[in-house]
C-alpha cells in the first residue's frame, strides 16, 4: 500500500515532463541571428570589451567579477564564472551571451533557454586581438573594431628595454609571506608582453602555464627583477616588505622587487596596453637603480 | 501499522515540496503567474525550478537508498556511497575531463559528466572485482578497500588540480561543491530509470538485507547468497551514484543523514525503509537546495555545501543523542 | 526411537592454509537423537558444524542428507532441512523478536511477494511457543537478557521447520539459571518435539544430561563417539582434555567435576 502514491507521483511527473518536453523542444529551434541588442557576458576581459566597443548600452547583465568600467559593475550580477543564476539571465531575456569556451556548461545552458551564444577566447595576445574584432563584428560595430585593433597593435608594438633582463612575473601568493607562489609560466600573454619588452622569462622553461614554486626555485633563477601583480589596489607597501624581509636575510634574493597592483592586471582585454606600459615602467626603474 | 503511517507522512511531504518548492525562490511565482502566460515566468518555471526540483527529488532519494543498502550490507553505519570511492573515482573522472579540455560532448552530455560516469562505474568496477574475488572474504575488508580507493582517487584530484591553471582549479573545486542548477529535463530523463532500478533492484533484496542484520554468519546458513547480495547491491548503487554524480557532482551526507533518521522513525524493515529512504531523501535534498537557493538569493550557494554544512553537526547530534 | 539415518559424513576432511584442521571423519547423525560435541578449544568443533551445516565444503570426502548429496541442494533447500544457531551474533540487531524469528523463514519466502505467506505467520506463532517466549514478540532484540536473546535465535531457528538444528555453544556467556533455561529448551525440543539436535559444547555436564551420544574431537579427529556413560569416565576425559576430572555421581547421565591444583 506504500507504493501506490509514489507509483501515481511518478506517473504524474512522467507525464507533466513530457508535455514540457514537447513544448521546449518547439522553441528550442531558433537559427536565425538576434539582433544582439541584450548582451550578457560572465568574464571581466569580455565586458570591458564590450564596453570598450560603446556596446555599454546593449550590456543587461554582467558576471561577479566585473569592476571595470565603473558603469559595468552597476549592471545586473549573473553570477561567478561557473554558478551562473540562471533564474536573473532568464528574467533579464537576453538574446545574445558572448562566454569563453571554459563555460561549457553555461554554454549548453543557455543554448537550451534559446539564447545565441557566441564564444571567444583570451588566454594569448593574438587571442584577446580576435576576439575584438569577432565580438565588434557580431554585434554590427566592426568598424570601431578595426579601429580598437589598429590602436592594440600600435599600443602592444615591442618596445625593448635594454639589457635584457630576467624577470619573474608573481601573479599570486599568499600575503605576508613568500608561500604558494603562482608564476607565469611560458606562452601566456604574460610571457608574451615580456617578449615584446625584450625580457627574459625567468620561468620560461616551466612545464605548465601558471607553476607554483618554492622560495628555493626563486632564488635560484636570479631574476634581476621581481614583479607581483596583484589584482587589489593598495597593497603596494605589504608586498614589497616581504621581498625586503627576504633581501634582509639573504644576499641571493632578486634584487629589484616591484609591485604592480589594480583591477587589470590579470583581466585579459583592452586594458593589457596599460599593464604593458605598467611593466616597462616598472622594469626600467630597476635598471636605473645604481 | 507505524512504518506505513510513517510512509503515508513522508509521501504527503514528498508530494507537497514536489508541488510547492518550484514555486519559490529569487522570485516568488504563483499560480496566477503560471497562468497569465508571461513568458519569463512560465520559463523560469518549466525549464529551470520543475526540473530542477525533479531532479533533486531523484538525486536525494538514490542517494539514500544506495546509502541505506550500503550501510546495512556492511553493517558499518558510516558507509554511503563516498566512503566507497565512488565519488571519489567520479571526481577524479571530472578533473581530468576538466584539465584535459576539449573534448566537448559525447552522446549529448558534457565530456565532464561522461568522464566522471566512467571514473564512478571505474571504481566500482574495482572494488566489486575485490569483493568477487577470495581476497576479500571479509565485508570489513572491503569497506577499508574502499576507503583506500576514496583516498588514493583524492590525491590523485590534488596531482591534477596542481597541474591545472588557477580557472581550471576553480571549476575543479566548483564541480566538488555539487549543484542541481539544470535547464530542461535531459538530466531527470538521464537519472530516472537508474533509480528505478535501483529501486525495484534494493527491494527484492529486502529479505536479504534484513537478515543480514542478524549477522553474515546465520544469513549464509539460511540461504542468502553473498556474492550475488554484494555484487548486486554494490553494482545498483555504484550505477546509482555514478550516474547522479555526473550530472549532479558529489552531494555529500544526504546518504549518512536520510537512512540514519529514518531507521529510527520507521524502523529496520527494508521493505518499508527502502521506499522511506527515497521519499525522504528526495524531499530532503529538494529542500535543501530551496535553502539555498534562498539563503544568498539571487546568489545560488550549492547544494553540496549546504547539505555538508548541515550534515556533519546533525550527524553528531545523532550519535550522542543516540547514546542516551 | 527410529533408527533413520538423516546425516551422513563420509571420509569428510577439511584443510585451510595447507593445514589440515579436520581429518577424515565418517560420522551418522540419526533421526531424533540428540548428539553432543565436545572437545578442547582447536579441536575443530565449530569446523565440524559448519561443514555440517553446509557452510564450508568439505576439502575431500562428502556429506548427504538422507540419500542426496549436499551438492545437490541450493542453499535454500538445504536450510529448510537444517538449522544453524551460531555461537556469535552481533552486538547490536536492531529487531523485536517477532521480526528476528520471521527471518527464520527466509528459506521459503519470494522476493516477489510483497508480504509473507499466512504459513510463515504461522510458524513464527509455533516457534515463538515452542520456544516459550511469546510474552516477549513485541520487544526489542536489545531490551532482552542473553538467555532471553538465545532462546530468540533458536526460536528464529525453529521457524526454519528444519529436521535437524546444530547449534555451536548456545549456553557459553549464560550465567547457571539461564544455562539451565536453555539445556531444558532443547531438551524438550528433542524429546517432545522430536527435533533432531547437534551441539558443541564445553560444558561436559549439558551434554551429558543432553545428549543421546557425545562425540569428542582432539586436534581434528575424532577420539570416540559414544554415549554418556561411556565417555564421562576419568581416563577418557584424562585423554581429550589432558585434565585431571572425576566422576563426582555416576550412572546413565553422569556428572564430572574439573580438579584444581592447589
Amino acid at each position: 500500500m506504500s507504493r501506490s502514491p509514489v507509483g501515481a507521483a511518478f506517473r504524474l511527473a512522467s507525464l507533466v515532463m513530457m508535455l514540457v518536453g514537447l513544448a521546449c523542444g518547439k522553441t528550442e529551434k531558433a537559427p536565425t541571428p538576434s539582433p544582439a541588442e541584450r548582451i550578457i557576458a560572465v568574464a571581466p576581459g569580455i565586458t570591458e570589451t564590450l564596453f570598450e566597443l560603446g556596446l555599454g548600452e546593449r550590456v543587461v547583465g554582467v558576471g561577479d567579477y566585473s569592476t571595470w568600467p565603473p558603469e559595468a559593475a552597476r549592471k545586473p550580477n549573473i553570477g561567478g564564472l561557473f554558478d551562473a543564476r540562471l533564474e536573473v539571465i532568464t528574467t533579464l531575456q537576453p538574446d545574445l551571451a558572448i562566454l569563453l569556451p571554459s563555460e561549457e556548461k553555461l554554454r549548453v545552458q543557455l543554448e537550451r533557454l534559446g539564447v545565441e551564444v557566441l564564444t571567444v577566447r583570451s588566454e594569448t595576445l593574438a587571442e584577446v586581438e580576435s576576439m575584438i574584432g569577432s565580438i565588434a563584428e557580431r554585434c554590427g560595430v566592426a568598424e570601431r573594431g578595426d579601429f580598437l585593433q589598429a590602436r592594440w597593435r600600435q599600443d602592444l608594438a615591442p618596445n625593448p628595454v635594454p639589457g635584457n633582463p630576467r624577470v619573474l612575473l608573481s601573479v599570486g601568493r599568499e600575503r605576508g609571506r613568500l608561500a604558494n607562489v603562482l608564476v607565469s609560466g611560458p606562452g601566456t600573454y604574460l610571457d608574451e608582453l615580456l617578449g615584446l619588452l625584450g625580457a627574459v622569462n625567468a620561468f620560461a622553461d616551466a612545464p605548465l602555464d601558471y607553476p607554483q614554486v618554492g622560495l628555493e626555485e626563486i632564488l635560484q633563477r636570479q631574476a634581476e627583477v621581481v614583479i607581483d601583480l596583484q589584482p587589489s589596489p593598495g597593497t603596494y607597501e605589504e608586498l614589497m616588505l616581504d621581498w625586503q624581509d627576504l633581501r634582509a636575510q639573504t644576499d641571493m634574493a632578486p634584487a629589484c622587487p616591484r609591485v604592480v597592483a589594480g583591477d587589470h592586471v590579470l583581466v585579459p582585454g583592452p586594458r593589457l596596453p596599460r599593464l604593458y606600459r605598467e611593466l616597462r615602467e616598472a622594469i626600467v626603474s630597476c635598471g636605473e637603480q645604481p | 501499522m507505524r512504518s506505513r503511517r510513517v510512509l503515508l507522512i513522508l509521501a504527503g511531504l514528498w508530494l507537497a515540496t514536489l508541488l510547492l518548492t518550484p514555486l519559490l525562490g529569487s522570485r516568488l511565482l504563483s499560480v496566477g503567474d503560471l497562468l497569465s502566460q508571461d513568458p519569463t515566468a512560465s520559463t523560469i518555471f518549466w525549464s529551470l525550478r520543475v526540473p530542477r526540483v525533479l531532479l533533486a527529488m531523484l538525486a536525494g532519494g538514490a542517494l539514500a537508498i544506495s546509502g541505506l543498502a550500503l550501510q546495512t550490507l556492511f553493517r558499518n553505519p558510516l558507509a554511503e556511497p563516498y566512503t566507497l570511492g565512488i565519488a571519489g573515482g567520479a571526481a577524479l573522472g571530472a578533473v581530468l575531463a576538466l584539465q584535459i579540455e576539449g573534448f566537448g560532448q559525447a552522446l549529448g552530455f558534457p565530456a565532464v559528466a561522461v568522464a566522471s560516469f566512467v571514473g564512478a562505474l571505474g571504481v566500482s568496477a574495482v572494488i566489486l572485482g575485490l569483493a568477487m574475488s577470495g581476497y576479500t572474504r571479509e565485508t570489513s575488508t572491503l569497506l577499508l578497500a574502499g576507503i583506500a580507493i576514496s583516498l588514493s582517487c583524492s590525491a590523485l584530484v590534488l596531482f591534477v588540480q596542481y597541474l591545472a591553471d588557477f580557472t581550471k582549479t576553480f571549476r575543479m573545486v566548483r564541480w566538488m561543491m555539487g549543484g542541481l542548477s539544470v535547464v530542461g529535463y535531459g538530466e531527470v530523463l538521464w537519472l530516472l530509470p537508474w533509480v528505478v532500478m535501483g529501486l525495484v533492484t534494493l527491494l527484492l533484496f529486502r529479505w536479504d538485507l534484513n537478515l543480514l542484520l542478524t549477522g553474515e554468519e546465520l544469513a549464509v546458513s539460511r540461504g542468502v547468497d553473498l556474492k550475488k547480495l554484494r555484487f548486486g547491491v554494490l553494482g545498483v548503487s555504484s550505477a546509482l551514484v555514478g550516474a547522479l554524480v555526473a550530472v549532479t557532482g558529489p552531494i555529500g551526507f544526504v546518504g549518512l543523514i536520510v537512512p540514519h533518521i529514518l531507521r529510527r522513525w520507521v524502523g529496520p524493515d527494508h521493505l518499508s525503509l527502502i521506499p522511506a529512504c527515497f521519499l525522504g531523501g528526495g524531499a530532503f535534498l529538494a529542500l535543501c537546495d530551496l535553502g539555498a537557493r534562498a539563503i544568498m538569493a539571487p546568489a545560488e550557494l550549492p547544494v553540496g555545501v549546504l547539505t555538508a554544512l548541515l550534515g556533519g553537526p546533525f550527524f553528531l547530534w545523532l550519535l550522542i543523542a543516540g547514546r542516551r | 526411537m527410529n533408527s533413520r539415518t538423516l546425516l551422513t559424513a563420509h571420509g569428510v576432511e577439511w584443510q585451510a592454509a595447507g593445514r589440515t584442521i579436520l581429518s577424515r571423519l565418517d560420522q551418522e547423525v540419526i533421526a531424533g537423537e540428540c548428539l553432543a560435541i565436545v572437545g578442547p578449544n582447536g579441536a575443530g568443533k565449530t569446523t565440524l558444524l559448519r561443514l555440517l551445516v553446509g557452510l564450508l565444503e568439505p576439502s575431500s570426502g562428502s556429506l548427504s542428507w538422507g540419500e542426496t548429496p549436499y551438492s545437490d541442494f541450493s542453499r535454500r533447500q538445504l536450510a529448510q532441512r537444517i538449522a544453524y544457531v551460531p555461537q556469535s551474533h552481533p552486538l547490536r540487531i536492531p529487531l523485536t523478536v517477532e521480526q528476528m524469528v520471521l527471518l527464520g523463514r527466509y528459506p521459503y519466502l519470494s522476493a516477489l511477494r510483497v508480504a509473507p505467506r499466512e504459513s510463515d505467520f504461522q510458524a513464527v506463532a509455533k516457534a515463538l511457543e515452542l520456544a516459550g517466549i511469546e510474552a516477549l514478540r513485541q520487544r526489542p532484540l536489545g531490551e532482552l537478557s542473553g538467555g532471553e536473546r538465545q532462546s530468540v535465535f533458536i526460536a528464529s531457528a525453529l521457524a526454519q521447520e528444519a529436521e535437524l538444528m546444530v547449534l555451536d555453544e548456545p549456553t557459553t556467556h549464560l550465567d547457571p539459571l539461564h544455562q539451565r533455561e536453555i539445556a531444558s529448551l532443547l531438551a524438550r525440543l528433542n524429546r517432545q518435539a522430536g527435533l533432531s539436535v547437534v551441539v558443541a559444547t564445553h560444558d561436559l555436564n549439558f551434554a551429558s544430561l543432553l545428549a543421546d551420544r557425545i562425540l569428542a574431537l582432539r586436534n581434528g579427529a575424532v577420539v570416540a563417539c559414544e554415549t554418556p556413560a561411556e565417555m564421562l569416565r576419568e581416563e577418557r576425559l584424562a585423554e581429550i582434555f589432558e585434565a585431571p576430572f572425576s566422576v563426582v555421581r555416576g550412572g546413565e547421565r553422569p556428572m564430572t567435576l574439573l580438579e584444581w591444583e592447589r
